[in-house]
């Protein structure tokens, strides 16, 4: 709401023109602050470097002046004055930021966002799309919120969009995540952020955003059961490795807690803490079981490791059993 | 003996000539030997790391690079910045003008240690040498930051566990530096001078010192638990062994944040001497000056989570970081204003040390308020690791500091070397300087803002114009600094002889001879107002300045 | 060597060129040894936080190897380590007061608190190795060591990282040893000097300054027994 007020600042950037498109629901908002700390940061630059000529003109020894006049050395209201100034500015700057931020990493994604499974690896990306499309490249829905579910199989990437605005690193051994809604249809450019070595630079793909969820679809048939898809993946998984002994597809306990439903669901813990059923939650509960064990449950589950593909299958598969309401 | 004697007669004992050969050099204790000895490894770690620079900024002229290969690239990124940031930001100043200059300045014959000190500089060249040696042993391509898991992965071999080596030996050689100079400033000031009689560069080194002691052993064992993690598997850092990549990264900015304000807060003690001794003015608002010091060594230990906001900490602890950085911005404009307000109705004084001061002004401005940007959450994810986080801390670490560097060495090479350098040479490497620093760096500004990402071998056609004339720029930064460099080793040639007190200042230092004799004063002076400039007149360019009032013959 | 002036005939023997007095000696050697002994407290603090993030991901990892190391033995160093420590503290009282003898017999006592230290590390150390009870992957207990743990202990599977838990073990413990041998070497320059005479009541800074760094060893290992052998 506030950087709406903020517009016509980020539209006089006279940087407007160099800057990439706002592809994104968080773009404006982005360039809104961007501008405001710009124009706020110029005003105070103009402000040294005038003062410093002005000073140095007018106070420059030369003949007829080879001396200092007369001035307080020191003035603690002044000085007070100038530490208060720059400090409501930044605190403004700081709110304004803020509030953009928290708007821009928790958007309200609706009750269907589309979901894609990002991953990274030297030197390529690889983008897993409901429907069971994998491809190089990442498809999106102009208007259809999307949800970004980040994971690398070797080092730290960084997922980089500029023309929405977005970054977020994928690392090893967690999974990130970046949710938003694409407003263009078009092509855009996908870097990767973080260094990763040899061909770093040369780690691109495109982000292609579908004008309508027709297209996107259609696209999506033409290239599905090529491979098995990352939910398909992840049911092979659960049987192959027993997981199924102890838990249930139906919503009977077992020896553990079923998984109908189980995406989204606030567990209660047998040490009295509670969270929310997430993918770093489904990641830590088959590396290290006995870390979080659901109240009512004994600590009998053994690490089950998982190639990193499969960890992803088991969480897209877990998704598709149903979210708690 | 009185000071005038001593300003017309100089160096018949200076530190110089007290004790010949290399071996009175390797092994001195004396503090200003120390200092040259660190100035001239530092200044050659710059040369190192600014050739490293330029042939980067080379394979940049053409998108498609193709000087050098992508790993050849890599790999001298990662030497440039571990170079300059290890070997030349953090110890220039402190180490060699600091050495230099921290005893003289109180009045003292030496720092409280000074077999601690010569330590800490063999230390200090052993690390370097650990860094050179691994260009030997085939280089390092993980970038100065060392983010694991790329840089302990099981292929990497001796390169990566010397250059650990390395920084954790350097880091010893700055612990024993700060606590060198706090133990000096805490216990061996003369008498009249109280704690807000320093001069404040001492105010800043103090502050510093801090940082270093504090943060700069979590440094060492940081690096040393990489190394453990690479040799033994550790399970600490690496997500193969159990252990998570992003620890590392609170562990690095923990040391490496704080790092900034070792660069910085010196550059701003030079500033604070120089800007004040050539306006002929005392510094305004000293201790808001001295105070802003410690403000932003005590801030500056809390913002370290401000390099990680996409790298998926909590969100309210980047909030929370976001805020503090916010807060390091007020030190830094009450420092700013005092400058300027010290500069008004003054008597401005435009030789070389005051014009790299206003360089120093024009590259910090752009610097720190560049990082708004940055500690501000929603712009810095789309900037964050693009090359506006490059330009931005070229222009902290390397502009503001390089400028403030050359100002004090330009300040107080008469008082090291006993010569004087010319002034024209002086006055038009500033000027090449301050230009070219800017061209080097503003596009690099308008680059990350369009999308080009930082350690990039290889770009977009788009960003072709940016590049070409940010090399240009590099080419001017660099003819400026061998502008400089060539204008003070041709002063010690050809210089005229210094007076004690070229300058007019009225610190400590500059009533000792130039250069000092070994034990700098024949006699412990007293103390006065460091910023007092109201007795000291010119008696002519050879003769330098002195106080009208006592020290007569 | 050249002295300002050869007329102040007074002047100390100990008095370093650069300082105008004893008591200014002292004070900016008490202010060093403080400082030296902060940055060492940060050193080892960052060690601390590195234990602490292993151990709380690896909670069930700690409970179990807990149970190599023998606690009776850590005791007893701790025993060993603070006696040492008293007998340090007495040793400055006696440079203080120019006792010569009891200055000799307590630095000697200290000297010889921390080698009976080091020799009972010794047998910890060569007992685990003898086992491969080694750090990292090269990890692999005896069977007859896994034996002698309690049977409750037993039961329970080997967990995964161990050779984790023990470099982190050999890399804490290792760093302290190391401080304790520089502290031998310490008491042993001590002893030579104080042979010859040179401290006493004007003079005492270097005994006071072994001294502090001796009760931060002393220190640093009563946070590491509980952390290793108890929790």
């Amino acid at each position: 709401m506030i950087p709406r007020l903020l517009e016509p600042l980020a539209a006089a950037l006279p940087a407007a023109g160099f800057m990439p498109q706002r592809a994104s629901s968080v773009a404006g908002n982005v360039d809104r602050v961007f501008g405001f700390i710009f124009w706020v940061s110029l005003a105070a630059l103009v402000l040294i470097l005038v003062l410093t000529v002005v000073f140095v003109l007018r106070y420059r020894v030369r003949s007829g002046r080879t001396a200092p006049e007369p001035s307080p050395s020191h003035h603690n209201r002044l000085e007070l004055l100038w530490s208060a100034i720059p400090l409501a500015l930044v605190m403004i700057i700081f709110g304004v930021s803020t509030a953009a931020w928290l708007d821009m990493i928790e958007p309200a994604t609706g009750p269907d966002p589309l979901r894609v499974q990002v991953t990274g690896r030297r030197w390529s990306w690889w983008f897993d799309h409901p429907g069971g499309r994998g491809a190089p490249e990442l498809h999106l829905v102009a208007g259809r919120p999307a949800v970004l579910t980040l994971a690398s199989t070797d080092v730290v990437h960084s997922l980089y969009l500029p023309d929405f605005r977005l970054k977020q690193d994928a690392v090893p051994g967690r999974f990130t995540r970046m949710a938003f809604t694409p407003v263009l249809a078009g092509n855009f450019p996908v870097l990767c952020a973080e260094y990763c070595g040899t061909d770093h630079s040369r780690m691109l793909a495109t982000a292609v955003v579908h004008p309508d969820q027709a297209s996107f679809d259609a696209w999506a048939r033409a290239g599905a059961g090529e491979a098995l898809s990352l939910s398909d993946l992840g049911k092979k998984v659960l049987a192959a490795k027993g997981c199924l002994a102890c838990h249930s597809l139906d919503g009977t306990p077992r020896v553990g807690p079923t998984f109908k439903g189980l995406w989204g669901r606030e567990e209660k813990f047998a040490d009295g803490t509670s969270a929310k059923v997430d993918e770093n939650y489904l990641r830590e509960s088959v590396v290290k079981p006995g870390a979080k064990v659901v109240a009512g449950f004994a600590n009998l589950m053994p690490p089950v490791p998982l190639e990193e593909r499969e960890m992803q299958g088991v969480v897209a598969y877990l998704q598709t059993l149903g979210t708690a309401p | 003996m009185t000071t005038a004697v001593s300003a017309a007669e100089p160096a018949a004992e200076s530190y110089l000539r007290h004790g010949r050969g290399l071996r009175s050099w390797l092994l001195t204790i004396d503090h200003k030997r120390i200092g040259l000895m660190y100035l001239g490894l530092i200044a050659f770690m710059l040369f190192l790391g600014g050739i490293f620079a330029m042939v980067l900024r080379m394979n940049l002229w053409r998108p498609a690079g193709g000087l050098v290969s992508n790993d050849t690239y890599n790999k001298l990124f990662t030497l440039h910045g571990a170079v300059m940031v290890f070997l030349f930001v953090i110890p220039g100043i402190p180490a060699a003008l600091g050495n230099f200059v921290l005893p003289l300045q109180l009045g003292a014959k030496d720092v409280a240690f000074p077999r601690v000190n010569l330590l800490s500089f063999w230390l200090f060249a052993l690390g370097s040498a650990l860094f050179v040696a691994t260009l030997v042993a085939g280089g390092v391509d993980t970038g100065w930051t060392l983010y694991p898991p790329y840089s302990l992965e099981g292929s990497r071999g001796l390169g990566i566990l010397l250059a650990l080596t390395g920084v954790f030996v350097a880091g010893f050689s700055s612990i024993l530096t700060g606590l060198n100079f706090i133990a000096t400033i805490h216990t061996m000031r003369p008498p009249g001078m109280g704690w807000f009689g320093l001069p404040l560069f001492l105010w800043a080194l103090y502050a510093t010192a801090i940082i270093q002691i504090v943060a700069t052993p979590v440094l060492g064992i940081t690096v040393a638990l990489g190394f453990m993690e690479r040799l033994f598997h550790l399970g600490l850092f690496m997500p193969e062994y159990g252990g998570d990549p992003v620890l590392f990264q609170h562990f690095f900015w923990f040391y490496s944040h704080p790092a900034v304000y070792i660069m910085i807060l010196p550059a701003m003690g030079i500033v604070s001497e120089v800007v004040s001794v050539f306006s002929r003015k005392p510094i305004f608002g000293y201790r808001f000056i001295a105070m802003s010091s410690i403000a932003i060594a005590v801030i500056g230990f809390f913002v370290w989570g401000h390099h990680m906001f996409v790298s998926g900490q909590s969100k309210w602890a980047s909030v929370v970081f976001s805020f503090l950085t916010m807060l390091v911005a007020i030190p830094s404009a009450i420092k700013t204003f005092n400058w300027l307000a010290t500069m008004y109705k003054g008597a401005i004084v435009l030789r070389t040390p005051m014009i790299y001061v206003l360089a120093f002004f024009a590259i910090f401005g752009i610097g720190g308020l560049t990082g708004l940007f940055l500690g501000s959450l929603a712009t810095d994810v789309p900037l964050h690791d693009t090359y506006f986080v490059v330009a931005h801390f070229h222009f902290v670490m390397v502009g503001a500091v390089l400028t403030a560097f050359m100002a004090g060495l330009h300040y107080w090479w008469p008082k090291m070397t006993g010569r004087m350098y010319s002034e024209a040479s002086g006055r038009l490497s500033a000027v090449l300087v301050l230009v070219g620093f800017n061209v080097t760096f503003i596009p690099q500004f308008l680059a990350g803002v369009a999308g080009m990402p930082r350690r990039y071998a290889t770009y977009a056609a788009a960003f072709q114009t940016n590049n070409r004339v940010s090399t240009v720029g590099a080419f001017i930064l660099a003819a400026g600094l061998l502008l400089a460099a060539s204008g003070l080793l041709a002063s010690l040639a050809r210089g005229r002889r210094a007076p004690a007190n070229p300058w007019g200042a009225a610190s400590l230092e500059w009533s000792a001879a130039s250069p000092p004799s070994h034990h700098n004063f024949d006699r412990t002076p007293t103390a006065g107002d460091p910023y007092d400039f109201g007795g000291l007149r010119e008696v002519s360019a050879e003769a330098g300045w002195v106080r009208a009032a006592g020290g007569a013959p | 060597m050249t002295t300002p002036s050869g007329g102040e005939a007074a002047r100390p023997r100990f008095l370093a060129e650069h300082f105008e007095s004893m008591e200014a000696q002292l004070e900016t050697s008490t202010t060093g040894i403080w400082l030296f002994l902060a940055s060492e407290v940060l050193f080892f603090g960052a060690l601390f936080t590195a234990y602490g993030v292993w151990r709380a991901n690896h909670h069930e990892l700690f409970h179990y190897a807990q149970h190599f190391l023998d606690w009776r033995l850590g005791a007893l160093n701790t025993l060993v380590l603070i006696s040492s420590s008293l007998s340090a503290a007495w040793s400055v009282r006696c440079a203080q007061l120019g006792r010569r003898r009891g200055l000799l017999a307590t630095l000697a006592l200290t000297f010889a608190l921390a080698g009976v230290f080091l020799v009972v590390k010794y047998f910890e150390y060569s007992h685990k190795l003898h086992h491969g009870v080694t750090w990292g992957a090269s990890f692999h207990a005896s069977e007859e060591i896994l034996r002698s743990l309690p049977a409750a202990v037993r039961a329970l599977p080997v967990p995964e990282h161990m050779g984790t838990f023990f470099t982190l073990y050999y890399l804490m413990t290792g760093l302290h040893g190391i401080h304790v041998l520089v502290g031998m070497g310490l008491y042993v320059w001590l002893l030579r000097r104080a042979r010859r005479g040179h401290f006493g009541p004007g003079y005492y800074g270097p005994v006071d300054a072994v001294a502090l760094y001796w009760h931060l060893v002393d220190m640093i290992w009563i946070f590491l027994f509980p952390l290793f052998y108890l929790v």
